[in-house]
């Protein structure tokens, strides 16, 4: 999670490992949440071993983020949080690029998550008046395979170039 | 003055200096407005408070800048560009309405007139949030129903950092807190682009456009794709400086849009570094 992008529109896919089985055994697991973390479909995740902080973080405004995805009217989307409230720190690198916290997630939903990443940075990018640039790594578990989708760049740009990955992987 | 000639006099206001005691009117409007529960009021007046304050901020950048004052400016001007983006979604100056599109405008157009391009940035964590409108602690999933970004009896809501846990410091070229300017002892910024600017920017509502152009450098006129780049890389110059753009420099130019052009001294063109 570095401090900043000087990056236009970059898309790294990798076969990753991450799958809901594994995050529900990590130990920041927050078990009293476990009935409807099980649930979701959309899973929000903090970084682990930054900048030498022992416990995990999120990345700034992952509350109002979290916040917004909870109010996204989609009735397949189920989203949550993995931590527990009194667990939730957030690492603030007070740069000007908007870092999203790591999404596991179902492909069933990823263009809905699209869709609405999209939204979210947009009013960002309307209520600052300025280009942005933003950095979002998304984990798609697809059956027993999982790839990790890293966009790095333009927010304007992010719609266009992660769907046009996602509809090549996914629904070939 | 009234609620309605306060916001006369701001909206036609394209003076240096505004009236020191705006403030005071309106928080004592404001107040009355709360004790008859007009929220809507009390927004409105909040809006206005910001306008003042936008505009007070950008008048400050602009006497800083004629007193070649320019980090003070500079921090003005961060300044006028946070309070802004705190109004923009309640209010609506679309059309220059009080002056603010300019205002808008020039603080950015001015911002890359700058030379500054490293920043300190601060890494910290952040373990408790509390709401500025009823001081309620919030988590994650017990909130206070209060929105950040929402007026509430005419002040906006926002979220206190509280119990913090500070990491380090970065160097960084675009960093959120734009006053953390880095100044290395021995070197001094050259402002020689803005003080060519103020020499014809005498009224801070004057309108000018600055264009940013990229530009080839004089050393690179006539390379040849194919033959060895200058710059002594070992490769071909359509493999590096022409691929990387490094053989290109950003050109600044400001057209200013006055009914008398004579009035406007023209400055001739020159090569501008960062330091002096």
């Amino acid at each position: 999670m570095l401090h900043e992008s000087h990056k236009t529109k970059e898309l790294k896919v990798n076969d990753v490992n991450l799958s809901f089985s594994e995050i529900y055994r990590k130990p920041y697991f927050p078990h009293e949440h476990e009935e409807s973390i099980k649930k979701a479909n959309l899973l929000l995740l903090p970084f682990e071993g930054m900048r030498g902080f022992e416990k995990p973080v999120f990345p700034e405004e992952t509350m109002s983020f979290y916040n917004y995805i909870r109010e996204y009217e989609n009735n397949e989307l189920i989203p949550d949080i993995c931590i527990s409230d009194q667990d939730y720190h957030e690492l603030e690198l007070h740069a000007d690029l908007i870092t999203l916290p790591l999404l596991l997630l179902d492909k069933v939903v990823l263009p809905i998550a699209i869709g609405l990443i999209t939204h979210y940075l947009t009013q960002k990018q309307v209520a600052r008046k300025r280009d942005l640039k933003v950095k979002v790594n998304v984990t798609v578990v697809d059956g027993d395979k999982s790839k990790s989708l890293s966009y790095e760049g333009d927010v304007d740009q992010f719609e266009e170039t992660v769907k046009a990955a996602s509809d090549n992987l996914f629904n070939s | 003055m009234n609620f309605e000639e306060i916001n006369n006099y701001l909206q036609n206001f394209t003076g240096t200096e505004l009236r020191k005691d705006i403030p005071d009117l309106l928080s004592h409007l404001k107040k009355e407005a709360l004790d008859n529960s007009d929220q809507d009021l009390a927004k409105n007046i909040w809006c206005l408070e910001q306008v003042y304050i936008v505009i007070a901020h950008y008048l400050n950048a602009f006497r800083h800048l004629h007193e070649k004052d320019f980090f003070e400016a500079w921090c003005q001007l961060d300044r006028a560009e946070i309070e802004l983006s705190f109004l923009r979604r309640h209010f609506d100056y679309s059309g220059n309405k009080y002056n603010l599109g300019i205002i808008e405008n020039h603080v950015l157009q001015l911002q890359k007139m700058f030379p500054y391009q490293y920043f300190f940035s601060r890494e910290s964590v952040v373990k408790k949030w509390y709401c500025s409108i009823c001081n309620e602690e919030i988590s994650l999933r017990k909130s206070c129903g209060h929105k950040v970004g929402e007026i509430y009896n005419g002040e906006q809501c926002c979220r206190v950092a509280g119990d913090i846990e500070f990491l380090g410091i970065a160097l960084v070229t675009d960093p959120f807190d734009k006053y953390t300017v880095i100044f290395p002892k021995g070197l001094d910024y050259n402002y020689s682009m803005l003080e060519s600017l103020m020499v014809n920017f005498k009224d801070p509502f004057q309108i000018w456009e600055l264009s940013i152009t990229k530009k080839l450098k004089v050393e690179y006129e006539g390379a040849g794709k194919n033959r060895p780049c200058i710059c002594n890389s070992g490769k071909k110059y359509k493999m590096c400086c022409l691929k990387s753009g490094n053989d290109l420099y950003d050109h600044y130019h400001i057209n200013f849009f006055v009914d008398a052009p004579t009035t406007i001294i023209p400055v001739s063109e020159q090569f501008v570094h960062t330091w002096k």
